[in-house]
């Protein structure tokens, strides 16, 4: 059934890893911002004799600054399917000309169906999770970093807009 | 019946590949379209498929060409338009899912008939076996009207009578054959009709007892209406053999 989602004669398996692959590194890519974020929050105490104490004077870096570059790999997927759009299209071109079959068929979509369905598809998937992440980032931002460490710059309003 | 009215083709940038063809194909019939290369015989076929777009208007049983209709028109082509990377058990299985008519009978029995392997790639067979596939292919799809252009180029002779034999023994009555070929002389006793193409316009269109009537050959036939030259080989051998001994 699945393979009525790619162009005939295409490497489901390889092309279903690639994309699984993908969608991997977009979720570790953003869960390292977790690890910076908690680094980060961990160097606004200050221990004394062994008892973890919030020094006010110290500054969170702001929002934008952790958030940056943490969600590249979803721009990578984005990429990778564009060109997966254009291998797909492409593939029916090479070695014959199996185009003129596709237009030939009477179902109008079946060409666009195997060609765009599963990299869309990934776009998609791809996209809610970084929307979750970036959500979840300045849920995280906000929830456990002490009001007075908030560095001034930022504009709450608007992240707490997005949430 | 496919009516085509006043088609015209023209490239970007380029002459015009068709030019106002008008042409009536009916049932039944097995047509030879015969022209040079780049005469516009595979664009013609295009058009009439659907596969390219053209100004004018293609007619099947008074009704424009569209998805709906489609599955009653098949393709052969020398380009090949099976998928390289499937068996031909999976090519037809891909046909037989599209087109209900498919005829798997007709296609195991060609098959067969051909010894061609069901079950290893069609880019892993030699290209005559890949020309057989894709006739068998056009000719199983279950269409009324099958286009086939060039469609033995790479075939070996015995090959190709054993295919128009085959052919003339399976078809339906109502089938109908347009076929693009140089192969003038093997298809004389194949065929109905000879439409001729030139430049992109239709040049002749006549049927093969009106040519016998006349007292020609088909072949003749076609070089007589294409202007063929016969004492142009003799007069270019004699102006280069001149100059040689000229030169010497």
């Amino acid at each position: 059934m699945v393979d009525k989602l790619f162009p005939p004669g295409a490497r489901i398996v390889r092309e279903m890893f690639f994309f699984g692959a993908m969608v991997g590194f977009v979720i570790g890519g953003g869960l390292t911002f977790f690890v910076q974020y908690w680094s980060d929050h961990g160097e606004l105490y200050d221990v004394h004799a062994g008892i973890r104490v919030l020094n006010p004077a110290k500054e969170m870096p702001p929002l934008s600054s952790l958030v940056s570059g943490r969600l590249v790999w979803f721009f990578v997927l984005l990429i990778s399917s564009i060109m997966v759009i254009i291998i797909h299209y492409a593939s029916f071109y090479r070695e014959s000309r199996s185009i003129y079959l596709m237009k030939r068929i009477p179902n109008r979509a079946e060409l666009h169906v195997r060609c765009l369905t599963v990299p869309l598809l990934a776009i998609a998937i791809g996209l809610i999770i970084a929307y979750v992440l970036f959500l979840l980032f300045v849920w995280c931002y906000f929830r456990y970093t002490p009001e007075p460490c908030l560095p001034e710059q930022t504009v709450p309003t608007f992240w707490r807009a997005l949430l | 019946m496919i009516e085509v009215k006043n088609v015209s083709k023209k490239y970007w940038g380029s002459v015009k590949a068709l030019d106002k063809i008008d042409l009536t194909i009916k049932p039944g019939e097995i047509i030879g379209l015969f022209g040079e290369n780049g005469a516009g015989k595979t664009t013609f076929m295009k058009s009439i498929l659907g596969i390219q777009s053209f100004d004018g208007a293609i007619l099947l049983d008074g009704e424009p060409i569209t998805r709906k209709n489609i599955a009653r028109l098949s393709f052969g082509t020398c380009e090949h338009s099976f998928f390289p990377t499937l068996t031909a058990s999976e090519n037809a299985e891909f046909l037989k899912e599209h087109f209900p008519k498919f005829n798997e009978k007709r296609f195991k029995g060609l098959t067969e008939f051909f010894e061609l392997p069901l079950n290893r790639k069609l880019k892993n067979l030699s290209t005559g076996q890949q020309n057989q596939m894709e006739v068998i292919l056009a000719l199983s799809q279950g269409a009324e009207y099958i286009f086939l252009d060039e469609p033995f180029a790479g075939n070996d002779i015995f090959n190709r009578e054993d295919f128009y034999k085959v052919l003339l023994g399976i078809l339906n009555p109502n089938e109908t054959i347009v076929l693009s070929t140089h192969l003038i002389e093997e298809v004389a006793g194949f065929i109905d009709r000879a439409v001729l193409i030139r430049k992109g316009m239709l040049i002749d269109d006549k049927s093969v007892s009106e040519i016998e009537a006349e007292g020609m050959s088909l072949t003749d036939y076609v070089k007589k209406t294409y202007g063929y030259r016969a004492d142009r080989v003799s007069k270019a051998l004699d102006t280069i053999i001149g100059e040689e001994e000229e030169n010497a």
